[in-house]
Parts: C-alpha cells; sequence; structure tokens
C-alpha cells in the first residue's frame, strides 16, 4: 500500500486488480468526443466507485475525504497520479463542500486569474505563456478554491503542465523536461520545478475569464446568469443526484459571481498571438482595477 | 392564461445578482435567467402574492401600461409554469 505525499494526504493505491462486470449500472457517466465512457460513476456501499475503464477504480468516500485507488493491471504511476490529480480529487473535493473547477490559474500583480474552459480549449497553453512570462501558475487544470473571509483562494495544485508536443514546443522554455508517463494521450507532463514558476501559497482569485472560441481578441462582460451557467458546466460534482450538495454548489459558484467578475475572453488560437492575448488580459485587469 | 397564487417548486432555487434572478432546477439541472423585471415577479411569486396582486404591483412600480404589466406578467406565470419552476398553490 503507498499513501500518497501529495498535500491532500487523503489517497491510497490497494493492491492491482482487473475490473470485473458490475451487477449494477452507474448513475452517471462522462463520455469522450468520440462517445466512449471516459468515468462511470457507481453508487457504492461505502462511497462512490469512479471506474476509468481499462485503466483504474477509485473509491471515494461520501465525505470526499478518502480516496483507494485499484488500478488496472499494466496502469502506469504516472497515468495513476494523473487521474487522480486531475479527476479524481477535485470529485472528492465537490463532496467536502469546497468548489473545484475546470480551470487553469496563474497570479497575477493583480490577484489570481482564472482561466474557465473544457478541455482542448488551450488553458495549459495560456498558462505557460503566462508562467513563462514570470507569473507564477497554480494549476493549468483543476482549480480548488477555499472560501476565506475576504474572498476566494486558489490553491496551488500539482507541480506541472501537461501540453501537446507542438505547444511543448512553442511555448515552453527549453530547459523544460517533459515525460509522456500517461497511458491513454501523447500528451507530455512537463515537470515546473525550476523550469516555470509555480505559486506555493493559496492567492485570492479575482477574476475568471471563460475561454470562448472567436479568433479576435476580445473580452466581454458575461451576465450573472451566463456566469453562473459557464461556471457550473466546468465545475467537478461528484454525485449529480445529490439535491443538497448541487443546491449548495450552485449557491456557492453564485456566490463567487458577487464577488468576483466573470468575462469572455476570445482569442485566435495561434502561438504567434499568446503575447497580445497575454497582455491584453493584463491590461484588462488594469483597467477595470482603476474602475473600480 | 394563469390567474390564482403559484409557489416555487421544490427542488427549485433561486440567486439574485446583480438585480437578475439565476434559477435552478436542481431535478433537471437546467439553469434560467430573469432580467430585472423577471426577477421582481419571481420575488412576488416567492412572497405568496396572487397574479392579479402581482400585476398591480408592477403597475405601480414600473412606467408601464396596464394592458402590457397584465400581459407580460401573465406570460411569465405561463412560461415559469411550462418549465416546472412554479405551480399552483395546493391550498
Amino acid at each position: 500500500m503507498i499513501v500518497s505525499k501529495s498535500v491532500d494526504k487523503i489517497y491510497v493505491v490497494n493492491e492491482v486488480r482487473e475490473q470485473k462486470e458490475l451487477d449494477f449500472k452507474p448513475f452517471h457517466t462522462w463520455k469522450s468526443s468520440d462517445e466512449t465512457i471516459w468515468i462511470a460513476f457507481y453508487r457504492a456501499s461505502d462511497g462512490i466507485l469512479l471506474r476509468f475503464p481499462g485503466l483504474s477504480d477509485f473509491l471515494v468516500s461520501v465525505t470526499g475525504k478518502s480516496v483507494e485507488a485499484h488500478p488496472v493491471p499494466g496502469t502506469g504511476k504516472g497515468t495513476l497520479e494523473h487521474l487522480y490529480h486531475n479527476q479524481v480529487l477535485p470529485l472528492a473535493i465537490s463532496a467536502q463542500g469546497k468548489l473545484s473547477l475546470h480551470a487553469a490559474c496563474v497570479a497575477t500583480p493583480f490577484g489570481a486569474v482564472g482561466f474557465l474552459a473544457k478541455s482542448g480549449q488551450g488553458k495549459s497553453t495560456l498558462t505557460t505563456s503566462f508562467a513563462a512570462h514570470g507569473f507564477p501558475f497554480l494549476t493549468d487544470d483543476s482549480l480548488i478554491l477555499e472560501k476565506r473571509h475576504d474572498g476566494f483562494y486558489a490553491l496551488p495544485g500539482h507541480p506541472s503542465i501537461r501540453l501537446w508536443e507542438d505547444s511543448e514546443e512553442k511555448v515552453m522554455p527549453e530547459t523544460a523536461i517533459s515525460t509522456r508517463e500517461v497511458d491513454y494521450t501523447s500528451k507530455a507532463r512537463v515537470a515546473a520545478a525550476g523550469v516555470l514558476p509555480q505559486a506555493t501559497a493559496p492567492a485570492r482569485l479575482v477574476r475568471i475569464y471563460v475561454l470562448g472560441e472567436d479568433d479576435e481578441i476580445r473580452i466581454t462582460r458575461l451576465g450573472p446568469g451566463s456566469a453562473v451557467a459557464a461556471l457550473v458546466a466546468q465545475s467537478f460534482q461528484l454525485d449529480v443526484e445529490d439535491a443538497t450538495a448541487l443546491t449548495f454548489q450552485f449557491h456557492a459558484l453564485a456566490g463567487l459571481c458577487e464577488v468576483l467578475d466573470v468575462f469572455q475572453l476570445d482569442y485566435p488560437r495561434q502561438y504567434g498571438r499568446l503575447d497580445d492575448v497575454r497582455n491584453a488580459v493584463l491590461d484588462h485587469l488594469a483597467s477595470e482595477r482603476k474602475s473600480e | 392564461m394563469n390567474s390564482g397564487k403559484f409557489e416555487i417548486r421544490s427542488g427549485v432555487t433561486a440567486k439574485k445578482l446583480s438585480g437578475e434572478t439565476v434559477i435552478l432546477d436542481v431535478e433537471s439541472g437546467n439553469y434560467f435567467g430573469l432580467n430585472a423585471v423577471g426577477s421582481r415577479i419571481w420575488e412576488l411569486i416567492e412572497e405568496g402574492n396572487d397574479v392579479a396582486v402581482i400585476c398591480e404591483t408592477i403597475l405601480g412600480e414600473y412606467k408601464v401600461e396596464a394592458d402590457v404589466a397584465q400581459r407580460d406578467v401573465r406570460q411569465l406565470v405561463d412560461d415559469l409554469k411550462s418549465r416546472g419552476l412554479i405551480e399552483a398553490t395546493r391550498y
């Protein structure tokens, strides 16, 4: 048995085992773009079983305070760590009553800024671009928030960034060392230590940008309804049938929208325009701050 | 056309933000947004007012013709009812 040394200390890897077919159906599934099941959510007697077909099972306690992994034979340590940090932990955290969003986050002189988007929309590339220019990143994929008396704080995540090969070549410093330890994707995981600055302490979140897909660099304020809907769409929720948890999450996200502004950031996905995008965001942060 | 009293259906929760109201139907997972006038009507429904009182209140608070106020209130009430967000009061 290996207990993870990660900050959360709730993760235990148990014995390797095959995924036996269960005699009950999942109550929820997440599917990949090709409609194959990515995660199946099963209700177990002692929590919720998350099955990543062909990779691993994770049993998350009802309270979200403990996680047991049962990897399938042949699943690498890197894959297991990735599944845990990017998928399972945010779901477990949601069961603890905290907000976890599918978002990247960087620290700026104005405060922490989140970039909210589904997979493949450029969060990691944009985050790397900021970090490579001296703005420490907190996370590139799963943003866990902690509510404090003066606002919501972004917690530092895994000290690595996952990039496709072309993004890695274009935006990563040459000294970066990448590994391809995740079995189901060719995305590289690039260790940030000594290469990119990572914030090591929680930082107060001041702004969220929802990444849009238009080709012009444009920043548009989202109304409350659109903002809450965007946040909900990219929030992790362990039990989507738990009305109490959903209501709690809804009010927590609405509370988040009360204390910070949410904007849509459209920009062309061109490496040559990343400097312009970064500057547009920083100018926007500065100008909005002055007008407050 | 609806008249009488309505109440927020169980499993529906709402939050007012910057003058607008965001509504969640927990059962379906659907979200809805109401503008400032819609938010006021929602508030009046929550307070247990019947449709006639809601129309009078809107007429008193906004610069609008009586027939327009009545039409808009009834349209929104019909819409909220058809979406399962409110239901006729049972008592």
